[in-house]
């Protein structure tokens, strides 16, 4: 584990760009209540993503949503499987869309 | 701006914003096609309703380096429909310039209007200071025969000394003279801040 934190200090959108124009091979683990989330990034790319039972872009859409949170970000598994290569401003677009869309 | 150590690159962004179908998404698409392949990034288009929200990066090595670093210019577009408001406030989010694209039409004012308000107050939210903060005015479509007078656009619009280029997007005109200007601008604000 290298760096952990809350998501009322840095948001998850902040942190996977952060962590994304730096990048890292890293992967978030993410808690609140009784739902956890992963999202695996690499090389600038997020490459797979699992929040509350769902996977790629609708997990990271659904992490996007919560209004807190923890995390840790830890060193990405050797074994990782890549499910998708997603430019993280693409998926933060689309669901600052969607948001707009269901507030209209 | 972000500066990337490893890469030894400086990321800046700048967003073109105006009202829907202002020609946001024309001046978008008239650069990626120009920009040699190997310096540019991927285009990324997001539908939205109708228009699109585009974006890229490119290196611009013609600008020379900045505090020693590569520049990488990051170009977004804006969704221009009025219900798209957290949207635009997202991707104006760490900007470092602005294209406000106005859309010459008579019958257009309001629309354009409406939208500088917005930019506006989106960018004193975010606190930058509208005095300092890199504005470049581009007037599209002057190609159009109900186009207004560049002098009764910058009448209607608070544009004062920002520098202004007349543009039709679709043919080309005026594109990169609005991209240089607002580069310029920006890496001048950055050089004077490090």
């Amino acid at each position: 584990m290298f760096l952990q934190g809350s998501f009322s200090t840095i948001s998850a959108a902040a942190l996977i760009q952060t962590l994304c124009n730096e990048r890292r091979a890293a992967q978030i683990e993410a808690w609140r209540e009784k739902a956890v989330a992963r999202v695996c990034l690499d090389e600038g790319f997020i490459i797979a993503a699992h929040c509350e039972g769902r996977d790629g872009p609708e997990a990271v859409f659904r992490l996007l949503d919560w209004p807190d949170g923890l995390f840790r970000v830890v060193r990405l598994p050797n074994n990782m499987q890549a499910t998708m290569a997603a430019p993280p401003e693409e998926l933060l677009l689309e669901a600052a869309r969607r948001r707009d869309e269901c507030l209209r | 701006m972000f500066i990337n150590w490893a890469l030894g690159e400086i990321n800046l962004k700048i967003v073109y914003y105006g009202a829907a179908l202002s020609g946001k998404t024309t001046n978008l698409q008239f650069i990626y096609a120009r920009t040699p392949a190997n310096l540019r990034g991927r285009l990324i288009s997001l539908k939205t309703r109708q228009d699109r929200t585009l974006l890229f990066d490119f290196l611009q090595l013609e600008i020379g380096k900045v505090a020693n670093l590569k520049p990488k210019f990051k170009l977004y577009t804006v969704p221009g429909q009025v219900y798209y408001a957290a949207s635009r406030r997202l991707i104006l989010q760490g900007t470092d310039g602005v294209v406000f694209v106005v859309d010459s039409q008579a019958g257009r004012m309001a629309e354009n209007e409406e939208s500088w308000y917005t930019m506006e107050q989106h960018l004193i939210e975010l606190g930058h200071d509208l005095n300092t903060f890199p504005i470049v005015v581009q007037f599209n479509k002057r190609d159009l025969p109900h186009a207004l007078p560049v002098q009764e656009l910058r009448r209607q619009l608070p544009i004062d000394g920002r520098p202004c280029f007349e543009a039709s997007a679709i043919r080309g005109y005026g594109v990169f003279d609005t991209l240089k200007a607002s580069m310029n601008s920006v890496v001048a604000a950055v050089r004077r801040a490090v």
